[in-house]
């Protein structure tokens, strides 16, 4: 009974894993761009949205309408960052990846500047604060919701989509994408921008799951990178089976060996890794 | 790949720029070198340590043992590496009497090394590590065996003599303040503990799986969680309803001042043990929390009341004159807003320690543990 | 003149491959361009797609400059390439390539199942679900729902049964009637003389030799020397 508990944990945890982390997939698939700005953009998410909503409680509607909010100031975020990287195309991952850092550490800086050091957290909205079966956080359940609908919508778009397949096909083989008289960079900047949005969507829908703090953004990043690693980049199933994966890594499996929990993650994206040097659903590039 | 070093370099020369100048030494002024983190995770704390050390020189008309004070900050980032390097340039270029501050018990126990190498007593007023000692360390704070050995002593007492769970944080101020409950619990009676649960230092996002390895016999659980950590503990414990079926004790860090406000409403209830408390009734007290709250609008945290204590430890002892090392340890009994206390032979704090209950926005003081007889 | 190219020049970093390439084509006349493994045919029809940057030289296209443009606006401009080893969208279903290849025009996706029927049957296949043959089909036909002015193919008979080399001469014989112009690199003789008008054979980066068809499939020392014995 506590297992499943702690499975069902593991998929809240998951799902707001995979909100993040399937940005993060797709841009270092496409763009081939390690953004490691994607951990900030997720911070920035939670900082924006606890300016707005004062750090109160209140109704689901106006929350919802703070989340779409910020997750517009996270497509302007891309937008800021795509312009950024655009000179530095083809000058190699790791001055790309290096850029993206230093963006990072400016936007978080940033923040913790307007609002403070401290902690902080929101709330869940009216009506999800509640518990459901006695015990367990309603919000949680919500965050699994979110994740459902988000990862279905994303996975419509990607494999049911005229737009999903412009942008498989780029990630396939851009050259002949262009060489059919597509404009690959349209298709690029709009994963940039889409993914950047989820990255600061899901610091909305986090929030009363991980404090807000200094040293947040990299935290996420971390846990955002072990998902892409071990599904494999540019693969949305990756990303949904990664996040799974960690979310009951670390909730099933902490649960099972307490003792081992701060090396249990590393361990399963080594044996992951061992098994397919390209994680589960990845490609050799 | 150039432009990374590049950048590199750059970021090297900010960080490291204005090299301070020697200055000469001077007896007339009385220098207090502070070593606080201002940058890295403790800079929440860092904040409140700087306040609380200017307030209390704005207090005593910037002053201390009479003379004209200065307050040198420098910023630890957290890190032993730059404690150490800001205690050498603040003993050699700044030439201070004193050194204090420290919130981190790795960087307290780096910056004790390079003070002692250059003859500087030091004042901690915050890090808790139990080794921290020395003949030039002083300590105004506390150490994590006697906060968790006080705590022992108060459940034997009042939570039963068996049935506990120990849960906290995998580092060393998280074993040595459940070690102290243990045997403070053992000397009061209590049986051996029926599980201690310990959770990766500072990975842990989610304690729902450690909620589930309480066994189903225990009767109370006493935790050790500070900063972050502290907020989700408070807030998973309340939300997977373990208040319900859970007697709870925890450390003082659960419901500081640092942390409440982003607790919320989860915080309702709480029962801590902790040396301080705004609530308590005493003339330093009032005083202390009054001008607190008129220059920060807030309670004092457990860290305000440190470092004001600190500086009221180096005013008492500059007041003695003579060799400032030799004098911090003959101060006697300090007169502090935590209630009177004195230093022990290690330099460590005798001190109460208050049950506190957290209701209505402040931690109401329920009961006192006086310091055992010896 | 649909395709004028004068003096191209390409290559790869400091390694140049085309050395001066001259080429004309009418249109709706097919061109094979022959030769030996590695003389530099695929940097060439790379070079006129923009998929490799010319350094220096003209391509031009019913007069209008291409050399310099990126590879989307060259296809913009009616240019389409079935490349060599095809490049099929692995991850994309023989449906989804042709609506994302398609463009206003006579080609239609019901007319590319019409003429590959083999295609209709695995519309729903990924790209890499699919066998050689039709990979080859796939790419054709997304190249053709271009519908281009000039087509660039690039050994579309390689690694190819003998029975589906015929049935490729076939429908590549009949996009002569759709007055399309046809760059074909070949080194299948028998393909290439099926389909092709004239013939140009590639040494070292340059052309050497330009015949009609007809005349170059009587020119056994011809064969011999740029093709290789045996072909
Ligand atoms: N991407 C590349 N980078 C470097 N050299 C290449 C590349 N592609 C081809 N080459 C070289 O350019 C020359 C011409 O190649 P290619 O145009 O493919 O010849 P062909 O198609 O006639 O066989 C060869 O020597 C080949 O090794
Ligand atoms: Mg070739």
């Amino acid at each position: 009974m506590s297992l499943l508990v702690n499975a069902f944990d593991g998929l809240a945890f998951g799902a707001l894993l995979f909100v993040l982390a399937v940005g993060l997939t797709l841009i270092y698939g496409m763009l081939d761009v390690l953004n490691l700005a994607h951990g900030a953009l997720y911070m920035a998410g939670g900082y924006i949205a606890y300016l707005l909503l004062g750090g109160a409680s209140v109704s689901l509607g106006l929350w919802a309408g703070a989340a779409l909010l910020v997750a517009a100031l996270g497509v302007a975020l891309g937008g800021v960052l795509s312009a950024a990287i655009l000179p530095l195309r083809g000058r190699g991952h790791l001055d790309q990846a290096l850029l993206t850092l230093g963006l990072a550490i400016l936007l978080s800086e940033f923040l913790l500047g307007v609002v403070d050091r401290g902690f902080h957290t929101l709330p869940p909205p009216d009506g999800l604060d509640g518990s459901v079966l006695g015990s367990y956080p309603l919000y949680r359940v919500a965050v699994i919701a979110a994740g459902l609908v988000i990862g279905g919508i994303v996975y419509w778009i990607f494999e049911r989509t005229r737009a999903g397949a412009l942008v498989r096909a780029a990630v396939d083989d851009p050259g002949m994408l262009a060489a059919i008289g597509v404009n690959v960079a349209r298709v690029r900047l709009s994963v940039m921008l889409a993914g950047c949005g989820l990255a600061t969507f899901a610091g909305v829908l986090g929030l009363p799951l991980l404090n807000l703090r200094a040293g947040l953004d990299s935290e996420v990043l971390v846990l955002a990178l072990i998902v892409i690693v071990i599904g494999g980049l540019a693969s949305i199933r990756g990303a949904v089976v990664g996040a799974l994966l960690v979310g009951q890594v670390q909730t099933v499996g902490v649960a099972l060996a307490p003792e081992l929990a701060a090396y249990l993650l590393f361990a399963v994206m080594a044996a992951v890794l061992l098994w397919n040097p390209s994680g589960m659903f990845g490609r050799a590039r | 790949m150039r432009f990374a070093l590049l950048a590199l370099a750059v970021a090297l020369a900010a960080g490291c720029g204005g090299a301070a100048t020697q200055q000469a030494a001077d007896d007339s002024v009385v220098k207090v070198g502070a070593i606080i983190s201002q940058t890295g995770v403790y800079s929440a704390l860092g904040d409140d340590m700087e306040a609380a050390m200017r307030l209390y020189l704005d207090e005593h008309g910037g002053k201390l043992g009479g003379k004209p004070a200065r307050l040198v900050v420098a910023d630890d980032a957290g890190t032993p590496e730059t404690g150490q390097q800001k205690a050498r340039q603040l003993t050699l270029q700044d030439q201070v009497n004193v050194i204090t501050g420290l919130i981190a018990s790795p960087v307290a126990v780096a910056v004790a090394k390079e003070a002692a190498a250059q003859k500087t007593p030091v004042v901690i007023a915050n890090a808790g590590a139990d080794a921290l000692g020395g003949p030039g360390v002083f300590r105004v704070s506390y150490t994590n065996y006697m906060h968790g050995y006080a705590a022992g002593r108060y459940a034997a007492e009042s939570y039963g003599k068996d049935g506990a769970v120990l849960m906290g944080a995998d580092y060393s101020a998280g074993t040595e303040t459940l070690k102290g409950f243990a045997e403070g619990y053992a000397k009061g009676g209590g049986a051996k503990p029926l599980k201690q649960i310990l959770t990766p230092f500072g990975k842990t996002q989610n304690f729902q799986p450690y909620l589930s390895q309480i066994p189903a016999e225990a009767k109370f659980l006493y935790v050790f969680y500070a900063g972050g950590e502290a907020i989700t503990f408070a807030k998973n414990f309340k939300q997977f309803g373990y208040d319900t079926k859970l007697k709870l004790l925890t450390c003082q860090n659960i419901t500081d001042e640092d942390v409440l406000q982003a607790i919320g409403a989860d915080a309702e209830g709480i029962t801590s043990v902790g040396l301080y408390s705004p609530a308590l009734d005493n003339p330093e007290n009032q005083a202390f929390t009054a001008k607190w709250k008129a220059k920060t609008g807030k309670n004092p945290s457990a860290v305000a009341l440190q470092s004001w204590d600190a500086m009221s430890l180096i005013d008492q002892a500059a007041k003695r004159g003579g060799d400032l090392a030799q004098a911090l340890g003959q101060v006697g009994e300090i007169a502090s807003p935590r209630g009177p206390f004195t230093l022990d032979a290690k330099h460590n704090p005798v001190q109460n320690w208050y049950v506190r209950e957290y209701s209505g926005g402040v931690n109401k003081v329920i009961a006192t543990i006086a310091p055992e007889a010896s | 003149m649909m395709l004028t190219v004068q003096n191209l020049t390409a290559g790869y970093g400091t390694a140049q491959v085309l050395h001066g390439a001259d080429l004309t084509l009418d249109q709706g006349r097919a061109v094979a361009v022959l030769g030996r493994n590695g003389v530099g045919k695929t940097t060439f029809v790379h070079a006129l797609m923009g998929l490799v940057r010319p350094s220096s030289g003209s391509i031009r296209l019913a007069g209008r400059e291409l050399s310099g443009l990126d590879t989307r606006r060259i296809a913009r401009l009616g240019v389409r390439i079935v490349p060599q080893g095809r490049r099929v969208f692995r991850s994309l279903t023989v449906a989804e390539t042709l609506e994302i290849s398609r463009s206003p025009g006579e080609w239609t996706v019901e007319r590319v199942y019409q003429i590959f029927p083999a295609l209709a049957a695995r519309r729903r296949h990924r790209g890499d679900q699919l066998s050689g043959g039709e990979q080859e089909m796939l790419a054709i036909g997304r190249a053709l729902l271009g519908n281009p002015r000039l087509l660039l193919l690039d050994e579309p008979s390689e690694g190819l049964a003998p029975r589906l080399v015929e049935e490729l001469g076939v429908v590549l014989a009949g996009l002569r009637a759709t007055g399309i112009s046809v760059v074909l690199v070949e080194q299948n003789l028998r393909l290439a003389l099926e389909v092709a008008d004239e013939v140009r054979c590639m040494v070292k980066g340059r052309f050497v030799y330009g015949a009609a068809a007809g005349e170059f499939a009587g020119d056994g020392a011809a064969i011999a020397a740029y093709l290789g014995v045996g072909s």
